[in-house]
């Protein structure tokens, strides 16, 4: 008995070091023996960014081999946890340089780190991808938020007051601030576009909103389920369902109060052990084949003016936009849509 | 050595065994007692909502769970295939929560809005515990009264003269251990609450995720899942029963035994299989993605070697309490303790000062480990080890070795037990997102690849992968399960 067990003990853990082992060598059948070096950078950032979807794992393969160095990735389940993992991470073996910060993270990010200063030329950039960014932190991709519909007979709100006519009954899917920064986004735009009135406005908005879900995936998912008519999302939907779908069932509302912006940031913590690779990588964000590439797969504009032209991004529509304001203060949202 | 040597040797090491048990399982605790330098208490009127909310949708959820499974277990009682019809009944709580949420949607949508809130919660959680109530009570009757009933059965009783008169009486505590179970389930879930109850969320556990989220204060997250784990190991010590006897020879139950109502042992699983039809039915025709078949190899060997891993800890876990007990306090404290929610059990493990590829692996074993172990010790492997207490003293008593009561006694007749066990923390491994996501860094299981598509616009290539993850979960359950026949003998 003992020794059978011993065996299948044995066994077990010699199956699991075999497929380790084994995935290993699939994940390593191309790479070239530079790759197996010693010089690390560490770089933080959400899981998407860096998944077989995003176009982290591509940006910074390229960067390992063209600097000759190893890249630990350290992830965060999602973009709004970013600053507790760096928190965590700072605190042991820190890391040289997050990516995938967002402009309702940066007063946060600042009041808690240090960070070091990043030069970057911003003169040929996107006028809201230039105005998020500051001496610490640079954008890398950006688009307008706003509402994503499925074209059909029926009227669209024309107006931001228009979201709360009694004509859109349950038709909204909106994301939780508490768990989702597109939510986060919502609830500022609210907050930019009605002042002292957002208390009101939202509950009057209230019986439309179809569901208010833990992240965007899921509420997106739903929409896509047609249980929703519009679901709050980014400009830049479009470009999926328009470019890679080839589906033009799907359009935007535009409103003539303007639209939130959504920035992704990357910045270099001040205690970094690689800082100058860590300039070296946030400026390889910006190179021309980068920022293509967070186009197609990251589905946001560059932040670089005229890298869209031929692509589906420059047949999106032009949204006006404003700016809101950051912070995790949300007494107004928790008053109407309470725990 | 001299044979008293040897002995206190072993009830040093019994000893210390024993400890070295309850620190491991309290780990994450004591990373976040070394790391917090200040502690607040959050004010009562920030965390006593949730608890009152917790609790009340915890005690209907239960509730309903116990009267479906209730019926259940009457109409199980028609079923000539037992072990299929404990598989179906068994097999929504088997399966990670999110695969359940996905297959209600893929269920209501198509005919109707989904109804989001506190009603849907309790719906799901239902669903995932009812046909455990009703194996439970299988157990429970032919246990402890599966000679009367069938004795009843020759005189002619009527079942509900049988329930009122002989099983409410001698199965009261047996009950209460039942729903106690299931209420620490309700009360502790965080997927289904999280994805299912709309704008107001209805635990505990959501609410420590939100205050990491939105506030980072770790001290008032912490504090509040110890107030849950107490709370629930309070709970548990008033009723210390195990719920789940160990099968014995099988009496006829047929006086209890409802026909009409035997439809219902499959409604639960049928549910979930006709959802997951219907998402993965439509997503068929547009066939795997290139990039997704290219990942999906490496992606498939991490969850399966991520599934053995923590089937394994579990078995080496398992291995060790056998060694240990019998010891009435441990005991007690495994039969009650919950491990605290992920998100702190995650970013406690995070504070270790190692990094690296294999690093993070044993970090994300060892967090699925201290997450599941204690659930499933207590649901599985509890009555098992309980029901060998007094072989294991008169053993003792005759001047046995306690690794000889371990080789000898204990493990031919509790292995099996504890290999399904394994074998059912090697599937919720291998469907894990939450932990998966915090600590796997740049390397991606099936669940990761699936986040990954959901987050990408590609919703039909997440519900494709359901596939191989069903079908791996299933092989790393049989190979614990088979394990055990070829261990176990």
């Amino acid at each position: 008995m003992r020794s059978r067990l011993t065996l299948f003990l044995i066994a077990a853990v010699s199956l699991v070091f075999g497929l380790l082992v084994a995935r290993t060598m699939v994940d390593s059948r191309d790479l070239p023996r530079e790759m197996f070096i010693e010089k690390k950078l560490r770089v933080l950032t959400y899981g998407t960014f860096v998944g077989p979807t995003g176009p982290g794992g591509e940006i910074l393969k390229r960067f390992e081999k063209d600097k000759n160095i190893k890249i630990e990735v350290v992830s965060s389940a999602d973009a709004g946890l970013l600053l507790e993992r760096l928190k965590l991470t700072q605190a042991g073996n820190p890391v040289d340089v997050v990516i995938g910060l967002d402009q309702l993270l940066i007063e946060e990010a600042q009041q808690k780190f240090e960070w070091q200063p990043i030069v970057a030329d911003k003169s040929k950039w996107h006028k809201a991808a230039a105005q998020a960014s500051s001496d610490h932190f640079v954008a890398f991709d950006w688009s307008p938020l706003t509402f994503v519909y499925r074209k059909s007979a029926a009227e669209v709100p024309k107006t931001f007051d228009d979201l709360t006519a009694p004509a859109y009954p349950k038709q909204f899917a909106l994301q939780d601030p508490r768990t989702s920064t597109p939510g986060i986004q919502f609830f500022h735009w609210v907050k930019a576009l009605k002042g002292a009135g957002t208390l009101t406005w939202l509950e009057k908005f209230k019986p439309n909103v179809n569901s208010v879900s833990p992240t965007w995936a899921f509420s997106y998912g739903l929409f896509k389920k047609e249980q929703t008519r519009f679901v709050f999302s980014y400009l830049t939907s479009l470009a999926f369902h328009w470019g890679d779908e080839k589906n033009r069932d799907f359009d935007v509302l535009s409103f003539p109060q303007g639209h939130p912006v959504q920035v992704e940031l990357a910045a270099i913590p001040k205690d970094c052990r690689e800082c100058e690779l860590a300039q070296d990588l946030v400026r390889s964000l910006h190179e021309e084949w980068a920022q293509r590439l967070i186009m197609t797969k990251n589905y946001m504009f560059p932040v670089i003016e005229g890298l869209e032209k031929g692509s589906i991004f420059a047949e999106l529509p032009q949204l006006k936009t404003i700016s809101t304001e950051t912070g995790k203060n949300l007494s107004e949202w928790d008053k109407v849509f309470p725990r | 050595m001299s044979g008293t040597k040897f002995f206190h040797a072993e009830e040093s090491s019994r000893l210390g065994l024993r400890w070295a048990l309850g620190l491991l399982l309290l780990f994450p605790y004591l990373i976040w007692l070394a790391e917090v330098r200040e502690w607040n208490w959050p004010p009562v009127h920030e965390w006593m909502p949730y608890v009152v909310y917790a609790s009340f949708q915890a005690l209907l959820s239960a509730g309903l769970a116990c009267v479906a499974g209730f019926l259940m277990f009457q109409g199980l009682q028609s079923w000539h295939r037992r072990g299929w019809a404990e598989a179906a009944l068994l097999f929504p709580n088997i399966i990670p929560p999110l695969f359940l949420v996905m297959a209600l949607f893929a269920v209501v949508t198509p005919w109707a809005a989904f109804p989001y809130g506190l009603s849907a919660v309790i719906v799901a959680h239902v669903i995932l515990n009812s046909g455990l109530v009703a194996v439970a009570l299988d157990r429970l009757l032919q246990a402890k009264l599966g000679g009367m009933t069938e004795t009843a059965w020759l005189l002619g009783v009527r079942p509900w003269v049988f329930w009122r008169r002989v099983a409410w009486p001698q199965l009261r505590g047996d009950l209460a251990c039942i729903f106690l179970f299931v209420f620490s389930l309700c009360f502790t879930s965080f997927s289904i609450p999280l994805l299912l109850s709309g704008e107001r969320s209805v635990t505990l556990e959501v609410a420590i995720f939100d205050i990491i989220r939105t506030e980072g204060r770790w001290d008032k997250a912490v504090l509040l899942a110890a107030f849950q784990s107490t709370a629930l190991l309070v709970l548990a010590w008033l009723l210390p029963r195990p719920f789940w006897p160990q099968r014995s020879s099988r009496a006829s139950l047929r006086l209890l035994e409802q026909p009409s109502l035997s439809v219902l042992v499959l409604l639960p699983a049928a549910l979930l299989v006709t959802g997951w039809g219907l998402g993965v039915g439509a997503s068929l025709a547009e066939g795997i993605e290139p990039f997704v078949r290219e990942n999906l190899p490496s992606a498939l060997l991490l969850s399966a070697a991520l599934g053995l891993s923590v089937g394994v800890l579990h078995l080496i876990l398992f291995l060790a309490v056998a060694y240990v007990l019998p010891h009435n306090r441990l005991d007690r404290f495994l039969n009650g303790y919950l491990a605290p929610s992920p998100a702190i059990t995650g970013f406690g493990l995070l504070l270790l000062p190692v990094n690296g590829v294999i690093a993070d692996f044993i970090k994300l074993v060892l967090a699925l480990t201290l997450i599941s172990f204690p659930l499933l010790y207590r649901w599985i492997v509890h009555s098992a080890l309980a029901s060998l207490q007094n072989q294991i003293v008169i053993a003792r008593s005759l001047g046995a070795s306690w690794s000889a009561i371990l080789f000898k006694v204990v493990w031919p007749q509790a292995g099996a037990s504890c290999l399904r066990a394994c074998g059912l923390a090697a599937v919720w491994a291998c469907g894990d997102f939450a932990l998966s996501g915090l600590l796997l860094g740049e390397n991606v299981s099936v669940p990761m690849l699936m986040n990954d598509l959901l987050g990408n616009y590609r919703f039909e290539q997440a519900a494709l992968l359901l596939i191989p993850l069903v079908l791996l979960s299933l092989a790393v359950y049989f190979f614990f399960v088979r394990a055990a026949r070829y261990v176990v003998g």
